[in-house]
């Protein structure tokens, strides 16, 4: 009986109960569809650093990271390559040397990373070939071949075709300079990588640095992100000392911090909505008891104890969130669904999404967990909010209230 | 002599939220047994609904007892109260105070409910009840869809719902025309005289006061008579 008289309470002023489950309904779209925007620019953001920067994981001499020394080459570089390419889930593996160079055009230079790869894994691992826009992409047996980001190409004021001046220290730590032709010009979703990236082939750094084979990269790239854990565990017992196996989030801290604390600003992002509506519930549910005083009164006279008056005021408003979460957490699904496969696009500020590593178009997700999280956060708020408006409820004298206008 | 079911001993209520204090029941002694029909009549703030209100355990006295069947209903805790009212004590209000969401058949099962009544007793004397006040048909009907008269009929089939030990009624008939006002009074008469339930009313209504067959008068607190009295019988 209490339930019905809960739900027939609600429906009592229409109107009022109607602002509020639009209220809610409204509060968990807007604040669901957020999080799965945010979700969504992250995932791009990994998305992107994955397929065309850090790979999975990376392996390389335990020192090299730290000092960017180039004398630190990864040992044993033929058998790490085997067992990295024969580990299962393993998709494709890019040796790179890596060298900090001066870029010089007969106009201005910059400070760059030189990549020398081999043209064929490299593109297998990052895509490298699918983003050469201009011109061609590097060739195997290619001489003096140069692919230079969109934006450096900008910067350094130079065309397809021209010629640029590449500088960096050798093995031996002595200076060298090579002239290179630009080849081709890649695209990335990161600006930064547009901006400092320079690859040629790494047959002929080898030659120009005296490396003498020696790699200070190996790139892989899975089948899954899922596997990331398991197969990082399963290579690093298997690869020789004086390596170092390292994964994306490893690589890049700033990414695994956005994704760690993701779920922390969902919990801000929807606190906040809720903190809002519940002061809204808590409102219209003290308006609620204040006009039924005298009901309330007479319920309390014919035997109705506190604990029942108290669950009833709660199902009323547990009612109304409820309501409104049914209609607003299905809305937000169809939105996020829909937008997950159109995509929101963005490209009016791509200059300033670019900076960040994300794309024009962004695909909101979510987990059917965040929904069912923040149904039960709503749900939380509303007992919450519930509370005061009750509380009023109980500290009524029946013989008071009765007489109430 | 019957065994009385409602005794007040030394009753006084003093309200102090004013200015000055106001004693609104001034040490009331009252005995009431099973089975009377009895009116507390008297002018505006003479104490009439204090009494009734501390007699059926809304209000608290702050001196004295009411002992209900033995009971002390006086040093109860508000849940023990509330489940003591439920189980002893049938309500009728001045201005018909239904549950204006629950229509006559579950305002009068609502008690039985909290009482944890099965289903089949449950409907079984919401029907009787509703049949006694007169109004089967009125059974789906909520409050609102009610005149007054009609209200105030399942305000009394609520009340007897619980199978309560009395009834008490304030100014049950002061919203009434004399059409219904006569109505529920047969009614509750009829209840009196075939079921022997003690009806308590509070009340300045002559109409009521005429069919009482005890009367109490209060006056700035005090009982100033207390009177049997021959009623002028209805007849059907």
């Amino acid at each position: 009986m209490l339930f019905i008289i809960a739900w027939r309470n609600i429906w009592r002023n229409k109107t009022r109960s109607m602002v509020i489950i639009l209220s809610v309904l409204i509060g968990l779209w807007a604040g669901i569809f957020i999080i799965a925007f945010f979700m969504g620019m992250t995932n791009e953001q990994i998305d992107t650093a994955i397929s065309q920067q850090y790979s999975h994981m990376q392996v390389h001499h335990p020192k090299f990271r730290e000092l960017d020394e180039p004398v630190y080459t990864i040992q044993n570089r033929e058998k790490v390559v085997e067992l990295v390419k024969h580990e299962p889930g393993v998709i494709a593996a890019s040796e790179r040397t890596v060298i900090t160079a001066m870029a010089a055009s007969a106009y201005t230079s910059s400070g760059i990373t030189l990549l020398g790869v081999d043209p064929e894994e490299e593109a297998a691992v990052t895509g490298l070939s699918e983003r050469t826009g201009q011109g061609r992409y590097l060739e195997e047996n290619g001489h003096n071949q140069l692919l230079i980001g969109n934006k450096l190409l900008r910067k350094l004021k130079l065309e397809p075709n021209s010629k640029l001046i590449l500088t960096f220290q050798d093995a031996s730590g002595d200076l060298t300079s090579a002239a290179f032709r630009i080849t081709g010009v890649f695209t990335a979703a990161s600006s930064f990588n547009e901006e400092n990236i320079v690859y040629i082939n790494r047959r002929e750094l080898d030659s120009l640095a005296g490396f003498r084979g020696g790699i200070h990269e190996l790139a892989i790239l899975l089948q899954s992100n899922d596997q990331l854990e398991n197969i990082a565990a399963s290579l690093r017992q298997k690869l020789p000392g004086g390596t170092r196996l390292e994964t994306w989030k490893q690589l890049s801290p700033d990414l695994r911090l956005m994704i760690d604390s993701f779920e922390q600003y969902m919990y801000i992002i929807i606190g906040i909505l809720l903190i809002a509506l519940a002061f809204g519930i808590v409102n219209t549910m003290l308006m609620s008891v204040l006009e039924r005083q005298k009901e309330l009164g007479v319920l309390m006279a014919v035997g109705l104890n506190k604990r029942k008056l108290f669950s009833m005021i709660l199902l009323e408003t547990i009612g109304i969130t409820f309501l409104g979460c049914l209609a607003g957490l299905p809305l937000a699904w169809l939105t996020v669904m829909i937008t997950s496969k159109t995509g929101i696009n963005l490209s009016q500020f791509s200059e300033g999404l670019a900076m960040y590593g994300y794309g024009n178009i962004i695909y909101p997700s979510l987990e059917s967990s965040y929904y069912w999280k923040v149904a039960g956060m709503s749900i939380s708020a509303a007992i919450l909010a519930a509370i005061y408006p009750a509380y009023k409820a109980l500290q009524l004298q029946p013989a008071v209230a009765i007489r109430k206008i | 002599m019957e065994k009385a079911v409602i005794d007040a001993h030394n009753v006084s209520k003093v309200y102090e939220e004013g200015p000055v204090p106001v004693k609104a029941v001034d040490d009331i002694h009252l005995h009431i047994n099973k089975g009377e029909f009895v009116a507390l009549v008297g002018p505006s703030g003479s104490g009439k609904t204090t009494l009734l209100n501390m007699i059926g355990g809304l209000d608290e006295p702050t001196t004295g007892q009411v002992i209900i069947n033995g009971i002390n209903i006086t040093g109860l805790s508000a849940n023990a109260l509330i489940d003591f009212r439920m189980k002893n004590i049938g309500f009728v209000f001045q201005s018909f105070n239904l549950i204006p969401v629950l229509t006559a058949k579950e305002n009068i099962e609502f008690i039985m409910l909290l009482q944890k009544i099965p289903k089949d007793q449950r409907q079984q004397r919401v029907k009787k009840l509703l049949e006694e006040v007169g109004m089967p048909d009125k059974a789906d009907v909520r409050p609102g869809e009610l005149s007054g008269g009609q209200q105030q009929r399942v305000a009394v089939a609520r009340a007897l719902a619980s199978k309560p030990q009395f009834v008490l009624a304030d100014e049950p008939t002061a919203n009434l025309d004399s059409t219904a006002a006569s109505n529920l009074l047969d009614i509750m008469e009829k209840l009196n005289r075939e079921e022997n339930m003690t009806f308590i009313f509070s009340t300045h209504d002559q109409r009521v006061i005429k069919r009482a067959r005890r009367v109490i008068t209060l006056v700035d607190g005090r009982i100033a008579s207390d009177t049997m009295q021959t009623p002028l019988v209805h007849h059907e």
